[in-house]
Formats: structure tokens, C-alpha cells, sequence
């Protein structure tokens, strides 16, 4: 309760104080509220805090899985600050960073499936406010209208699922729907159901073919709010979708079997081949996602006890090289114009650190080894491999291939000569920010221990 | 406690980034004679007296059952020693001052030894291939920046071909991880005993052989190999033809033929029957080549194929073959790419048809490159010649038609190398005179001359130390409780 207490203090707090002097200081108070929330959420750990009536449980998945995407909305409380279209309104853009995560906790820890619509919306909600951001602009508002109303779609599609389940199994609460299913051959009702609330997160993980928005979205929104919506977004949705399989579908497991796999199998061949044809280099970084959110599926198609594990460790690795990779496109877009590969020529003549910060996003997000991203293909391949997933991960390998060349074009543009970055200045916040991000990928690909059989 | 070397580079590599730009050569001569130092030092016999040991194990990800261990025998031996040896002939053979960016160059260099140090000494499958991938990132920005015009598109294709290699080979390696007992385990030990049925090793055989086939490369998955060879700047291609390329074969004799002995058995021939065609293949190509860089990449195409069907005649005159000739290989590459490099320099061309006469203002030159050419074409008292005919010996017991062919393929090496010095050494001098080689030249020239003719007249104590090794690696895949179900 504290946590989502502090959290909602913190950010109304925030709200509140843009219309006052103090409005400068807000982005203080804000990054105040994010240690705060961090420090409750492992004071938490083993705890299992039962919250509302147990309607949401804090257990170590959840607090894992909220302290990721803490990591992601504070990175982007950070990074967003030096953003042109946030300048008005710097003090909401905090508040509603903090809603945002109010949400991804609500959706990381239910047990209830009507807080994970909540949850759900509630980060929804904030994401739309954020994509919108440069209100002039119209492929923004292009951008937070499409997303508005893809999000209100797709979550009326998990909605209707979840009256399904309710209607078949009588109770709204995961630990009561499971054993429903357990005792009998599921219903049309039940199968009705789980197809309906697996497409309504489907939307939400963007895997295809529930990915369309995604291009346009990713590309309309300021690209610091498009690495939040890639990330933090993302992980949030794909913690959801761990929890509903692991506490409550897990005994239709043959079935979702069947309906995950062949998702899992589009998204990681289309989203790579796709990604190729981009020249918008926000555009490849959208599909990558998608390919990315393949990757993540891949675990949950047969859940086991080590599943979690691995979708952490894929998240951590995912949230830190494709936050890094938006961060420095928005650094390319703002100084050479364009975020095509041409405008990255150059950046490693004047900016040696930010293209090596570059080049070490790109090799994470292909999965090449010391790096955070190989560990995090390794963990989740071998939880594939283990229940016999072969087929898809060879899918996945040949969806990998594919991308190396994707992500390593804009690679050799940063060492190539040319380019339009004389006089470029890059701040010193953002740049121990992209050092951090680059030290911790790094890190995390020399020492995966830290963070393996986390929650087993 | 030897195998820590491979922090050795990696350490210089990072001080070459931050030292005044004066002292970056210094820094990588330095390292690059310590690691040799550090290798001589732990040679077979000389390390139990001085003390030291190879064997590392340490704790790296146990949850998943993946350590680090790295140990040392006979074989690996051999590729690490080339490995050391041949940094110090690079770096000799490319002064700072004839490369841009010399800091970056000097530092991706270092940086490439340390994986390929790695890969020799690894004894568990992850870390195997963890040093396997990583070894591609520096070579693909050497050959991307200090290669020739087209070099970009040529390192991409290089680059996403031998990527595709080793990811299956990622997959096969996690595929024999989740057989092993539990707790699993990716030590080699753990994998050699696997018992496993026939259809999963033809599976993994197809898999691993891929890989390695990619790397190696062997015909037809050698697209890559040419253009990348050419387009690379020179310490590029040295290490490319030169070491890199022993990973794979290293590869199939570590972790493919013991792990997966009755695939090897059904599906061997299909994989010697492409050695031998890309063997025949690259030799007649070769013949038709008259840009030198490519005639050698030609050619090692060719006796890297030989090599490669040496391993996979899995029987101990081939591997002894094998084993020697990864190392000849090594050193008689490295010394045709500088030679071609040194024509070039001289003549501002490695066209075949715009060089002749060289022999008459070049003396020195001439001789020591007749020696090299000869020692490449396995000529008697040149170390060649003691790997080839092991190699075509442990053909003939595989399969008489099989060393038939090979034995076509060394004869038209002959041809090729011989037509290569007619053509360039002798005949009208079509350019001006020019100076004979350098003293520093020469010295590169000379350490090779000097292992060729060593190894050539003497090469007992090479032979007898891959001899344990091989009959160990060979016993597993022979043995009766390796016959698997």
C-alpha cells in the first residue's frame, strides 16, 4: 500500500505544484518520489505484501518487474527534461511519469483482473497524455489520437474477455478462475475468453498482427517518449501477461500453446524482415520492438519455473540498450535533422563516447555476446529450448540474422565521415545518463549472475 | 593460471584507447610480446617446470550451470602459440604510421586476440562461443574501415553470413546443454558423454557443421570468403586466413566429431565429399585469378578444405595432419599476404599482368618468397609438406577416391603457385626498378622461413604433441560406450 501511496502523492504533489513558483523544482520532487518508491519496493522484498483486500499482491515478481519500470519512467523523468516540446510543461510531464507507474505497478501485481484493467488503463492513460506532447505538431497529435483509440479498442477486447472468464468461471479473482479451468475440458466460453483477453494484450505488447499502431505511434510521439513507450510500456504489458499465465490460464496450457506459437513465430520473422526496409531509423527502432516483444512471447509460450527469470532478465536488457538506442536518436535528430542512416555520419568524430554508447546498443539489441542482450537471448532461447521449442527458436535465430544488418548500418554510419555535427554540443546529463546505460549493459553482459534466478 | 592472457589484450587494448597517441604502438608491442612470452613460457614440459598451470575454473553464472573453464593440451596449444606468434609479425608487418587512425587500429587488434585466445583454451561450450562470436565484432569494423573502396557492403555480407553460422551453432550448443543431466551443464566432458540418438545427432551435425562449414568456409558457404579476404587490410586478412578461420576447424574437432560420432558416421562423406569439391574448386579458381590478394584467398580456400577433410576422416593420421597444417597454414598465409602487400607497396599494383621481371632487381625477395611458395605447395623439408602428406595419408584410409582428389587438388596448386611465379618473378620487366626487400622486411619474412624449414626438417615434437590429444578426442568418439543407442 505504501508504495502506491507514496506514488500517488509524489505525482499529485506534482500536478499541483505546476501551477505555483515552484513549478522548477517539480522534476526534484518527482525524481525525490521515484527513490522513494524505488527504496519501498525493495524494502518489500519477500514480504508479500497483501494489498486491498489481496486484490493486488506484492510479491518478488511484481516488485521486480514495478523497480524495472521504475528504472525506465525515471530514466525518462531524466531524459525527458531536456526535451523542447516538455519545456511548458515540465511539472506535469513528472506527475504523469508517476501516474504512469502507479499503473505498471497496479499492473505487475493484481491478482484481480479488474485492477488489471485498471492498471492498465491508468498507464494508458499517462502514455497517451505523453505521446500528445508536442501539442503543434501534427503527427503527434496524429500519433496520441491513433494510440487513443487503438488502446480504448483493444482494451474492450480485454474487457469482453474477461466477462467471458467471469461468466465461466464465476470470480474475477486469478486464484479462483484457475481451478475452474482445471477441473474441466474448457468450454467454448473459457477458449472464447482467453483468445479475447490474449488479443486485448496482444495490443498492448504489440506483437503481430496486433502491431500496426505501433510504427506510427512510436514514430509521432517525442522520441524520449518513444523509448518510454518501448520500454516501459512494454515490460509492464508483458509482466501483466506473465501473471495472468502463470496465476490463472496456466492450466489451459496445451491450448495457449497453440495460440501463442504462431504469434511468436510472425512477430519474430515479419517484425525483423519489416524492420529492413525502414529508413526512418525511429521507424526500425519501432519494429525492432516488435521483434523484441517476439523474443519475450517466445518465453511465455510454455511457461515454466524459469520463465520469469528469463523475461526479467530479457526486460532489463531490452529497457537498457533500447533506451539508450532513443536516447542518442534523439540526440541525432536534434543536431543532423533527420534520424535516417545518413544523419548519423560522423557523430564518432566529434561525439567518440555517444557513438560508442551507440554501437553497444546496437550489438545488445542484435544479442551479440558481453553484452546485456546476448545473455538475455541466451536465457530466454534456453527456457524455449527446454520445453521443446525448437522450431521457434530456430525462427528466432533466422529473425536475428535478419536484424544484425538493420542495426549495424546506422553503426558504420556513426564511424563514416561526413556529416553536419561540428559544434554539437551534448549535455552533461545526458551523457552520463547514455554512459550509465552503456556501463550497465556492459555489466550486465560480463556479470549476468546479478540478476539470474532473481525470482525462482 | 596461464589462460588469464586472454585478459592480457583486452587490458592493452584498453590502454592503447588512452595512452598519448605516441605510446599506442609501444603498448601494443608490449602486450603482444608478453602474450608470447606468457605461451613460450607454458609450452608442454616447460610449464611443469617452471611451475605454472593452464587450468582455470571459475564460478561465472551458476545458476545455469555455465563456469569458466579454460584449460590447455596439445591442440590447443598449437593455435594459441600461432595466435601469439603471429600478432607480433602483424603489428611488424603494419607500422602505426601507414594506417589511419592508428589508435583505433591497433586497439581493435588487440582486442581480436583476446577471444581468439579464448576459443582455444575454453573447455565449456558457452564460453566456447561467447569468445566465437565475439572475435567477429573487431575484425568486422578492421575490414569495414581500413579495408578497400567496397568494403562496407563486402564486411556486412561477411559479417551476417558467419553470424548465421554461429548462431546455429548457439543453438545446437544450448540444444546439448538442455540434454545433459541435471543440473546441466555446458563442460565438454559433460557434452562428450551424452548419450544421443542417431536422428538428434544427424540433426546437430547439420547444425554444427553449418557453423564451423561458414567460418572454415568450406564450399559452398565460402561466398564470403574471398571478397572479405581481398577487401581487408593486410592485419585484417592475416588474421582472418591466419587464425580465424582455425576456429572453425578447432570447432569441428572439439566440440562436432567427438560429440556426435554416428552422424559423423552416416553423413560424413556428404561433408567430405563438399571439402574435396571445395578443395578441387578453389584450386581451379585459382588458376584463373590474376589480382594476387584473391589468388591467395583462392588457395586457402583450397587447403583449408584439405584440412577440413582431414578432420573429418576421423582417423589419427588425418587429425595429426590437420592439427600441424592449421598451424603451417597459418604461418605460410600470413607470409603470402605480406608478400603480396610488399609487391603492392613496391608497385603500386597486385595485378598478375602488371608485374613481371620481379626476380631481376628483387633477389632476396625472390628466393624467400620461392621458399614460402614452395612450402605452400608441400614440397619435402618444408613444413608442408610433413601436413600435407599426413593429411593425404589419413585420406587414403578413409577413402581411396577421396585422396585421389585431394592429391589432384595439391598437384594444381603446384600449378597455380608456380604459374603466380613465372608471371610475377620472371619474365619482361613491365615497371621500373625497384628496391629489394627491406631489413625489416626481411625479418618478417625470415621468422616465417624459419618455422617453415624447422617444422619441415624436424617435425617430431609438433607431431608428438597433438599426438595424445588427438587419440583422446578420437578414443571418445570410438569408444564403445560412445555408441549410442
Amino acid at each position: 500500500m505504501s508504495v502506491l501511496l507514496c506514488l500517488t502523492l509524489f505525482g499529485v504533489l506534482a500536478m499541483v505544484g505546476s501551477g505555483f513558483r515552484w513549478a522548477t523544482l517539480v522534476p526534484l520532487l518527482s525524481g525525490l518520489g521515484f527513490v522513494a518508491t524505488a527504496v519501498l519496493l525493495l524494502y518489500g522484498w519477500n514480504s508479500n505484501e497483501h494489498v486491498l483486500n489481496g486484490m493486488l499482491v506484492l510479491d518478488n515478481a511484481a516488485l521486480a518487474f514495478s523497480l524495472v519500470v521504475l528504472l525506465a519512467c525515471s530514466v525518462t523523468a531524466l531524459a525527458v527534461q531536456e526535451l523542447t516540446a516538455a519545456q511548458p510543461f515540465k511539472a506535469e510531464v513528472q506527475a504523469v511519469l508517476l501516474f504512469a507507474l502507479i499503473g505498471a505497478v497496479v499492473m505487475t501485481s493484481y491478482t484481480n483482473l479488474l485492477l488489471l484493467f485498471l492498471g492498465i488503463e491508468i498507464m494508458a492513460l499517462s502514455s497517451y497524455v505523453l505521446t500528445g506532447l508536442r501539442k503543434k505538431d501534427t503527427l503527434s497529435n496524429e500519433a496520441a489520437l491513433k494510440y487513443f483509440l487503438m488502446g480504448a479498442f483493444s482494451t474492450a477486447v480485454l474487457l469482453l474477455g474477461m466477462a467471458f472468464l467471469y461468466g465461466a468461471s464465476g470470480s474475477f479473482e486469478l486464484a479462483a478462475i484457475a481451478p475452474k479451468l482445471t477441473m474441466q475440458q474448457p468450454s467454448a466460453l473459457v477458449l472464447t475468453g482467453t483468445v479475447l483477453m490474449l488479443s486485448g494484450m496482444f495490443f498492448k505488447v504489440s506483437v503481430m498482427p496486433f502491431q500496426f499502431w505501433t510504427p506510427d505511434v512510436y514514430q509521432g510521439a517525442p522520441t524520449i517518449v518513444t523509448g518510454f513507450l518501448a520500454t516501459a510500456g512494454k515490460i509492464a504489458a508483458f509482466a501483466a501477461l506473465l501473471r495472468l499465465i502463470e496465476k490463472g490460464l496456466f492450466p489451459l496450457s496445451e491450448q495457449l500453446e497453440w495460440m501463442l506459437a504462431p504469434v511468436v513465430a510472425l512477430t519474430v520473422v515479419a517484425g525483423n524482415l519489416m524492420a529492413l526496409w525502414q529508413k526512418s531509423q525511429k521507424r526500425m527502432l519501432a519494429f525492432s520492438s516488435i521483434a523484441h516483444a517476439g523474443y519475450l512471447l517466445l518465453a511465455l509460450v510454455v511457461v515454466n519455473e524459469m520463465t520469469a527469470d528469463a523475461v526479467l532478465f530479457y526486460s532489463v536488457a531490452y529497457l537498457l540498450a533500447a533506451f539508450m538506442a532513443f536516447v542518442l536518436l534523439d540526440l541525432v535528430e536534434q543536431h543532423a535533422g533527420g534520424d535516417r542512416v545518413e544523419h548519423f555520419n560522423g557523430m564518432a568524430k566529434h561525439h567518440p563516447l555517444m557513438a560508442g554508447a551507440w554501437t553497444i546498443a546496437m550489438l545488445s539489441l542484435a544479442g551479440i555476446p558481453v553484452t546485456a542482450g546476448f545473455m538475455g537471448k541466451f536465457y530466454i532461447f534456453s527456457t524455449a529450448l527446454s520445453e521443446g521449442q525448437v522450431l521457434l527458436v530456430v525462427l528466432s535465430v533466422v529473425g536475428s540474422i535478419a536484424s544484425v544488418y538493420y542495426y549495424l548500418r546506422p553503426v558504420l554510419a556513426v564511424f563514416s565521415d561526413g556529416g553536419s555535427w561540428a559544434g554539437a554540443r551534448v549535455s552533461v546529463a545526458r551523457k552520463v545518463m547514455v554512459v550509465a546505460l552503456m556501463f550497465l549493459t556492459v555489466f550486465l553482459g560480463v556479470v549476468p549472475s546479478l540478476l539470474t534466478d532473481v525470482l525462482r | 593460471m596461464l589462460s588469464f592472457i586472454i585478459l592480457l589484450p583486452l587490458i592493452a587494448a584498453l590502454m592503447v584507447l588512452v595512452v598519448p597517441q605516441g605510446y599506442c604502438r609501444r603498448v601494443s608491442w608490449v602486450s603482444a610480446w608478453m602474450a608470447l612470452a606468457l605461451v613460450v613460457a607454458g609450452a608442454p614440459g616447460l610449464a611443469e617446470v617452471l611451475g605454472l598451470t593452464w587450468r582455470a575454473e571459475l564460478a561465472w553464472m551458476d545458476a545455469l550451470g555455465v563456469r569458466i573453464r579454460l584449460d590447455n593440451d596439445g591442440l590447443s596449444y598449437l593455435l594459441v602459440l600461432l595466435t601469439a606468434l603471429l600478432y607480433p609479425l602483424s603489428l611488424w608487418a603494419v607500422p602505426a604510421s601507414s594506417v589511419r587512425k592508428p589508435r583505433l587500429y591497433d586497439a581493435l587488434l588487440l582486442f581480436t586476440q583476446a577471444p581468439l585466445f579464448g576459443v582455444f583454451l575454453a573447455r565449456d561450450a558457452l564460453i566456447f562461443y561467447i569468445f566465437y562470436e565475439l572475435a567477429l565484432i573487431p575484425i568486422f569494423f578492421l575490414v569495414a574501415f581500413w579495408g578497400t573502396d567496397p568494403s562496407r557492403r563486402i564486411t556486412m555480407k561477411f559479417f551476417i553470413y558467419t553470424l548465421a553460422g554461429s548462431l546455429f551453432l548457439f543453438v545446437a550448443i544450448l540444444y546439448l546443454y538442455l540434454q545433459t543431466p541435471q543440473p546441466h551443464s555446458f563442460a565438454f566432458d559433460t557434452l562428450y558423454a551424452l548419450p544421443l540418438t542417431a536422428e538428434q545427432q544427424a540433426l546437430l551435425f547439420a547444425a554444427l557443421f553449418f557453423a564451423f562449414a561458414v567460418k572454415i568456409p568450406i564450399f559452398p558457404f565460402h561466398t564470403w570468403q574471398p571478397d572479405t579476404y581481398t577487401a581487408a587490410p593486410l592485419g585484417g586478412s592475416i588474421l582472418l586466413a591466419g587464425i580465424m578461420l582455425k576456429m572453425g576447424i578447432y570447432g569441428l574437432m572439439r566440440l562436432a566429431v567427438p560429440v556426435i560420432p554416428s552422424a559423423l558416421e552416416h553423413w560424413g562423406w556428404l561433408a567430405m565429399v563438399l571439402c574435396i569439391a571445395g578443395t578441387l574448386y578453389g584450386s581451379l579458381v585459382a588458376l584463373r585469378q590474376t589480382d594476387l590478394k584473391r589468388l591467395v584467398a583462392y588457395s586457402s580456400l583450397a587447403h583449408v578444405g584439405l584440412i577440413a577433410a582431414g578432420v573429418l576422416t576421423a582417423n589419427s593420421s588425418g587429425w595429426q595432419g590437420a592439427a600441424l597444417q592449421m598451424f603451417n597454414h597459418g604461418i605460410i598465409v600470413f607470409a603470402l599476404f605480406f608478400s603480396v602487400d610488399l609487391l603492392e607497396r613496391r608497385y603500386g599494383t597486385r595485378q598478375l599482368n602488371q608485374l613481371g621481371g620481379v626476380a631481376a632487381h628483387m633477389r632476396h625477395f625472390s628466393w624467400m618468397f620461392a621458399l614460402v611458395l614452395l612450402a605452400s605447395v608441400g614440397l619435402p623439408l618444408t613444413n608442408g609438406f610433413v601436413g600435407e602428406v599426413l593429411l593425404l595419408n589419413g585420406l587414403f584410409q578413409y577413402h581411396t577416391t577421396a585422396a585421389v582428389f585431394a592429391g589432384l587438388a595439391v598437384v594444381l596448386s603446384v600449378a597455380y603457385m608456380l604459374r603466380w611465379y613465372r608471371l610475377v618473378f620472371f619474365g619482361a620487366a613491365h615497371q621500373e626498378p625497384k628496391t629489394d626487400v627491406r631489413p625489416a622486411e626481411a625479418v618478417a619474412l625470415s621468422v616465417c622461413l624459419v618455422l617453415i624449414l624447422v617444422i619441415g626438417i624436424y617435425p617430431l615434437p609438433w607431431l608428438q604433441m597433438t599426438e595424445q590429444v588427438t587419440s583422446q578426442l578420437l578414443s571418445i568418439m570410438h569408444h564403445p560406450t560412445a555408441v549410442k543407442p
